[in-house]
């Protein structure tokens, strides 16, 4: 009865909102996963049996006012997320006010100041990442000039901890009509954290303070990017309390000759883990983003060795060129990409601070790896994408273990889909995985059958038929059902699921191996 | 079980509200770095397809490589601006720009780099298409691409005009 009336009010709820002066957008996402035990594949027997993940953000705009808020609820958290998220509320919850070129925002909020190298408060829900900041955001903005100041808590679990200030300015010299040629923007970032120190151990900074400098110039088709940034010593767990400062440099050259499309990045971090608390690690508190040089995959077996940033201490570059492919090859793209990454040559001096030298690239490999794919159509019913790449993996760096040194892979992808009729299309999906390391060869294959805006089936398979340990050979097979309406999306899934990293823009978390039932809702309105 | 409760009662709550609202004001970036007011965006009364994408992302490039080859066709029928706005973040944002353009892609691209606007329609996976009518309304929206679904697309763009035209 009481979730009757609950359910009654909600339904009054809504009809009472849709009356409102305003508007109103929201949207809900629901993840729900049942837990079995199998012992093969190491999967674990939640003691609820059942974890769910739900997200209800709302927003509510009237004039020059927007309110909004996010119910979160963890009942308990889906397996790989931390536990500590268990509970539910609203941890997110904020007051905006636009006139003319301000801006101010008052509670929750994200922010980032140039590629984030200071400061990138964003939420990855798939990861469990929301460093939200919680307080208050000034921006100013007119023709050439742009001006943000922030102070806040960050968003920990349910609850808010930290103290962060900060402050950046942008200029764009050809919004103010100059009629220079050459386009140019100079931008100035500073962020302060503030912690106290009660540690009785060490003679922490409580104040960090941290700046960095960027500018784009961009001329015709082509744009530089650089930005540097500087922090203060920062004594923490995850850097070994090291007093050295932080640097990190950041460039990206791209552009196009005729029709090549050509995109250089390099970049070189030391000691650049930037916390709102320094006991904190893995993706809690993290104040800024250090953008991987990695390329981001989707494809499963090439998600299977995923690298991340080392915020310790990295230099690398990475390169991709772009060729339009002529029609009798098949009309679409040819993408060559590599990726290059080093550990930094570093010299300890005393138990708290080591020398490094600029660019000092140590002669070990972090992360070597070549892309080549085609991207082709077909006339109007067949596409394909066909994908190699060969990877050169540092896994104790990657993933934080000891005694796996490199794994040598090659992965080859080939994905197909027809449209078999107006409505109906075919995707099929076969991936392989070559190693003579860690856990050998895998092979995957998927089928996706669908209905165009209506349903979609798809089983798939991931067979590690080549583990070394002959007792190890364990497949993961899946399949799914979803349902699709405009913006309402359910799925009903079963399979098992191997343990693993997964990343999403070079951010990664462990997921453990699972096997059950999983139903996934999203909808916006 | 009041946690359930709360939980059952924002499902029933989302399920029963209405979308009616305009684009909010976000900035974007322009590929050649000039910022973009989305709540400045029109098309002369005609509406405006915008639709959440990034480099990463495989339906999402089936889907902007159909309504490429569709775009012409529409837009002479519809009078239709597609928008094509990518989420890429710094690790990527960068390939955007020389990708478009060996694409040859003639729609706008536009990048919302830390998805301010994304958030700000509470977007929650891509490929995500909103529909604006010609008062710059959400007049329509879907997530997910299967081959086909931009008949449905091209179905809401020739309502649109229609009701339009016929309302004027």
């Amino acid at each position: 009865m009481r979730r009757l009336l609950l359910c009654g009010l909600a339904l009054c709820m809504g009809s009472a909102w849709g009356q409102l002066p305003g508007s109103v957008l929201g949207s809900l996402q629901l993840e729900l996963r049942s837990y079995h035990r199998d012992s093969l594949i190491g999967a674990g027997e939640l003691p609820q049996r059942i974890a769910c993940n739900a997200y209800v953000p709302v927003t509510y705009r009237l004039g020059n006012v927007t309110l909004g808020f996010r119910y979160e609820a963890y009942l308990p958290p889906l397996q790989g997320y931390d536990p500590r998220y268990e509970g539910n509320g609203f941890p997110f919850r904020f007051v905006e006010y636009r006139e003319g070129q301000l801006h101010v925002t008052l509670g929750s909020f994200y922010e980032q100041f140039g590629s984030g190298l200071l400061l990138r408060a964003y939420e990855e829900r798939l990861l469990g990442i929301d460093n939200a900041l919680d307080g208050i955001r000034v921006r100013y903005a007119m023709p050439g000039v742009r001006v943000t100041g922030l102070l806040g808590r960050q968003r920990r679990f349910f609850g808010w901890s930290g103290l962060v200030r900060g402050a950046d300015l942008e200029l764009a010299l050809a919004e103010w009509g100059t009629g220079v040629p050459v386009d140019f923007t100079f931008g100035a970032s500073v962020v302060s954290k503030y912690q106290r120190d009660d540690d009785p151990r060490f003679r922490l900074p409580e104040n960090v303070l941290a700046y960095a400098l960027r500018s784009e110039w961009r001329w015709n088709s082509w744009r530089l990017y650089a930005e540097w940034a500087y922090k203060h010593n920062d004594p923490s767990a995850l850097n070994g309390f090291s007093y050295n400062p932080g640097t990190a440099l950041y460039t990206a050259i791209s552009g196009t000759l005729g029709s090549l499309g050509l995109t250089l990045q390099a970049k070189r971090v030391d000691n650049m883990a930037f916390y709102s608390d320094r006991t904190a690690s893995g993706t809690v508190s993290v104040l800024n983003y250090l953008p991987p040089l990695s390329r981001q995959h989707t494809y499963r077996l090439a998600t299977l060795y995923n690298y991340a940033t080392q915020p310790g201490g990295e230099i690398g570059l990475s390169a991709e060129l772009i060729v339009p492919v002529p029609e009798r090859f098949g009309n679409g793209m040819l993408t060559l990409a590599y990726s290059r990454i080093h550990g930094l040559d570093t010299v300890h001096t005393d138990a708290f601070r080591y020398r490094s030298r600029f660019p000092g690239i140590s002669p070990r490999l972090y992360l070597e790896e070549l892309v080549l794919e085609h991207n082709a159509e077909w006339g109007e019913t067949l596409k394909s994408t066909l994908e190699l790449i060969r990877l050169n993996y540092n896994k104790d760096v990657a993933e934080g273990v000891r005694g796996y040194g490199y794994v040598h892979a090659w992965i080859a992808i080939a994905e197909l889909v027809q449209r078999l009729s107006q409505q109906h299309s075919l995707r099929i999906e076969l991936q392989h995985l070559w190693s003579r390391q860690d856990r050998g060869n895998w092979i995957f294959a998927a089928a996706e059958f669908a209905l165009a805006s209506r349903w979609s089936v798809s089983v798939w398979s991931e067979y590690n038929y080549g583990n070394p340990k002959r007792d190890e050979r364990f497949a993961y097979p899946g399949a799914a059902f979803t349902l699709i309406h405009r913006t309402l999306r359910l799925s009903l899934g079963y399979g098992r699921q191997r343990a693993g990293i997964v990343c999403v823009g070079g951010v990664c978390r462990y997921m453990p191996a699972a096997h059950g039932l999983s139903l996934s809702l999203t909808s916006s309105f | 079980m009041v946690r359930v409760h709360l939980l059952a009662l924002s499902v029933a709550a989302v399920t029963t509200l209405q979308a009616q609202e305009r684009l909010p004001a976000v900035v974007l970036r322009a590929l050649d770095g000039r910022p973009v007011h989305t709540d400045t965006l029109s098309n002369a009364g005609k509406p405006i397809v915008l639709n959440f994408w990034a480099t990463w992302c495989k339906p999402c490039l089936l889907e902007l490589a159909t309504l490429h080859r569709l775009y012409p066709q529409w837009r002479a029928e519809t009078g239709v601006r597609i928008i094509a706005i990518s989420i890429d973040d710094a690790r990527t944002s960068s390939r955007v720009a020389p990708f478009v353009r060996a694409r040859r892609w003639e729609f706008e691209v536009y990048l919302d780099e830390n998805s301010e606007l994304r958030r700000a329609l509470n977007i929650t996976d891509i490929p995500h298409t909103v529909v604006l009518d010609g008062q710059g309304r959400i007049a329509w929206q879907h997530q997910s691409y299967s081959p086909g679904d931009e008949e449905q697309l091209a179905d809401v763009l020739r309502r649109l005009v229609g009701s339009s035209s016929s309302g004027q």
